[in-house]
């Protein structure tokens, strides 16, 4: 399994930045799982409020879409995006 | 505990909290007061820690401080050089200025941590079960001590009590947790999700 290196940019604080090496064949929902685990975004109140988009493509990933599959490469910068439907601020 | 087995037992707690560390949760070790006031020879490697007994750890849980008021950190020291460690609990104290206003907190005085969550476990807990169980009283995330308890602070049980409805501060916090070891399960030779930094940039102003 090959592994590529990523840039996740933090939702809310554009200075914030988490570099990790993950798998290909690493999903979107799963990044998003992990990068609540690392404490690096907070646990969303609901599914699907996080998404993640490739800045060089500005293509979103699906949460079941791997990292190979939409053509993500090697020190891409992922913008993690917080969809919120009102008042609040979840991610921190 | 001889000499031998409190070595293991710290170089295991010292493990525990070591694949904890996150952005909520650091922390640094040593082997003396000293050293820790003065943040000088830290213990950084599992093999060193057998003399590892004084921690200074920052959890980022924000919790209050006043009425409505809140601190995004709190540091606090905890010393395992007790009697009869781990049967009895860790000695605690507060190195934050700003003192979490909570019955739990208190300025000079040891975290209340609470007899039934460590010593009625007899030794069958971890200092990573204190970090996560800081980490919920910080958040105020608790069962509760009954309905006549007020701790060091019955002003902050009245406000959380009318202010929070008696729930966390944050629903949604997701604490430190134990590493999944602990649980048995094998350990991944190099985690698929691998942290290679967190950079938070200063901002130009």
């Amino acid at each position: 399994m090959s592994k590529i290196r990523i840039n996740l940019l933090h939702p809310t604080n554009p200075s914030e930045i988490l570099t990790v090496s993950v798998p290909e064949e690493a999903t979107a929902g799963w990044l998003v799982q992990e990068m609540i685990k690392a404490g690096f975004i907070s646990k969303a109140s609901s599914v699907g409020q996080y998404t993640l988009q490739d800045t060089r493509t500005d293509l979103q990933l699906n949460d079941n879409q791997t990292l190979v599959s939409a053509r993500v490469q090697d020190g891409a910068n992922i913008r993690v995006n917080h969809a919120t439907t009102g008042a609040g601020d979840e991610a921190s | 505990m001889r000499p031998r087995e409190l070595a293991e037992r710290r170089r295991f707690d010292f493990r525990v909290v070591n694949d904890m560390r996150s952005r909520i949760f650091e922390f640094q070790a040593y082997r003396s007061t000293a050293d820790l006031r003065d943040d000088h020879n830290q213990i950084t490697r599992v093999e060193d820690a057998d003399g590892a007994s004084k921690y200074k750890m920052t959890l980022r849980v924000p919790t209050l401080v006043g009425p409505g008021q809140f601190s995004q950190e709190t540091v606090f020291g905890v010393d395992l050089d007790v009697a009869d460690y781990p049967m009895t609990e860790p000695a605690t104290w507060l190195i934050s200025e700003r003192i979490p206003w909570s019955p739990h907190f208190a300025e000079g005085r040891p975290i209340c941590i609470g007899s039934e969550f460590w010593v009625a476990r007899r030794g069958h807990v971890t200092l990573g079960d204190l970090v996560e169980h800081v980490a919920r009283m910080l958040n105020w995330d608790e069962k509760g001590r009954g309905p006549g308890y007020r701790g060091w602070n019955g002003d902050a049980i009245d406000y959380h009590r009318k202010h929070y409805g008696g729930k966390a501060l944050n629903p949604s916090f997701v604490y430190p947790a134990l590493p999944s070891w602990i649980f048995g399960a094998e350990p991944d030779a190099q985690p698929a999700f691998e942290i290679i930094t967190h950079q938070r940039l200063a901002s130009e102003s």
